[in-house]
């Protein structure tokens, strides 16, 4: 039920009713023994009014009834104001843009193209009828490495699509080239062609020599035209080294015995000679050659020296050395390491053949290999 | 427009005008539908008083409210006990 509710004084009710049922209809008429409620269409609430006041009848109460009482109830007047003031607001930002969006561009920087804007007199909050996207679109078009360019409206959003030219190195580059061949062993985790023919894809286990890409590419015709082989192929490279430890190794040292003999030359004939007789066991011979005068006369000493040493039997507890050696076989792996390259995966394994420890150091990087 | 009172009127060969004072129906006691009613008298919880031409009509019961009213129709809702006619 809608309508409005009227809350009188029931004195004297019967005669006002009466006087308002002559132009008006009431409903739900209900009277105490203070007060006489009642209902009224909306329409007629003004003059239903009138003639209670020209009755001097007592309004307790008037109110909306049925779903305008809700909405009375529900939005205060600051409320419903609140939102005509943001439809109104809402209305008039339509009319402008309020951002201005570029797309697409790689090489070109956002500010390029914001210049070409800002020489167009396109700016944040232009009204839209004042915006020609056509002729915009054919300035954009005439940067330099821009072959195409579209500009929509969207909502309150200028948006600048831009497609850059291409590099048409097929043209440049036109000749014999060689194929790119794989350097490593691996299996290719991501593959982006530049230009050429790509002879691998993702998932594949290449070995070294393996052709990667080709040096042409095939037309609309089915010719092969020859091209410089570009492109991006990441792999995943497994790098292994190995090292083997003796568990008895034996050892020599200099036990610090020596003995000297020397000869001086002149004109590289013997002059002088100083003997020595070696008594030692095992020695090590080192030999030397000084120039004592280069000038008139050319005097040479040559000197051997003899070290005495002993042979030593060591025992090697790998177990106690176990990192140590398995650091070590890892920084042979890493001898093959790159800046770029990024260490996926790193495991080792030992196994023991006589009296002989191998490590063997496997790293998994991902390497981009062309 | 179809009338109910004036076709039961016709049906039974009355003369419209004679019989077109005031047309009261009571539905189970629960609801009174009068037309021609001239003005009310009285209005209470236990007794509804109003004019009809050329006479006076009280509906007595308990709870009485007035559902509807116009220039010329009442409809009358509550416990309706007795509808007095007089003049």
């Amino acid at each position: 039920m809608k309508g409005f509710k009227f809350e009188i004084s029931s004195l004297n009710s019967e005669k006002c009713i009466n006087l308002i049922i002559q132009k008006y209809e009431i409903f739900n008429f209900s009277k105490n023994d203070e007060k006489v409620i009642f209902y009224c269409k909306n329409k007629d609430k003004k003059n239903i009014e009138k003639i209670l006041k020209k009755l001097n009848q007592k309004i307790y109460n008037k109110s909306y009834f049925g779903l305008l009482f809700h909405i009375k109830n529900i939005f205060s007047i600051g409320i419903i104001f609140g939102i005509f003031l943001s439809c109104i607001l809402w209305g008039i930002s339509t009319l402008f843009i309020t951002d201005i969006l570029v797309v697409g561009n790689y090489n070109l920087t956002t500010k390029e193209i914001f210049e070409v804007l800002e020489n167009n007199d396109i700016y944040k909050w232009k009204p839209k009828k004042n915006i020609n996207t056509k002729i915009l679109q054919n300035k954009i078009e005439k940067i330099d490495h821009i072959s195409y360019a579209s500009v929509i409206i969207r909502g309150n959003t200028l948006i600048v699509n831009v497609k850059e030219e291409l590099t048409n190195n097929e043209v440049i580059n036109i000749g014999n080239f060689d194929p790119i061949v794989s350097i490593y062993d691996g299996q290719i985790t991501s593959a982006k062609l530049i230009q050429g023919t790509l002879k691998v894809k993702v998932g594949d286990v290449i070995k070294i020599g393996d052709v990667l890409v080709e040096p042409y590419i095939t037309n609309q015709a089915g010719e092969k035209i020859s091209v410089e082989p570009l492109a991006d192929i990441v792999c995943d490279v497994y790098i292994t080294s190995n090292l083997n430890i003796k568990e008895h190794q034996i050892k020599t040292k200099r036990t610090g015995n020596s003995l000297t003999s020397f000869e001086l030359y002149a004109f590289n004939l013997p002059i002088f000679k100083k003997q020595v007789n070696v008594t030692f066991k095992t020695y090590e011979k080192e030999e030397n050659e000084v120039y004592i005068s280069n000038i008139l006369l050319p005097i040479k000493r040559k000197e051997t020296t003899y070290y005495e040493t002993v042979t030593t039997k060591e025992n090697i507890n790998f177990e106690e050395n176990k990192q140590t050696f398995i650091e070590e076989c890892k920084q042979i792996a890493l001898l093959n390491f790159a800046k770029y390259d990024i260490i996926k995966n790193e495991s080792y394994s030992i196994y023991k053949i006589d009296d002989t420890y191998t490590i063997l150091y496997t790293l998994t990087l991902s390497k981009k290999i062309c | 427009m179809f009338n109910f009172f004036n076709e039961l009127a016709l049906d039974y060969n009355l003369n419209i005008g004679e019989y077109n004072q005031f047309n009261l129906v009571n539905l189970s006691n629960r609801l009174v539908y009068i037309e021609g009613q001239k003005g009310i008298i009285k209005i209470a919880t236990d007794c509804i008083t109003f004019r009809v031409k050329k006479g006076v009509i009280s509906v007595f019961g308990q709870n009485l409210t007035i559902k509807r009213i116009t220039d010329t129709t009442l409809v009358i809702s509550g416990e309706i006990k007795q509808i007095e006619s007089g003049v």
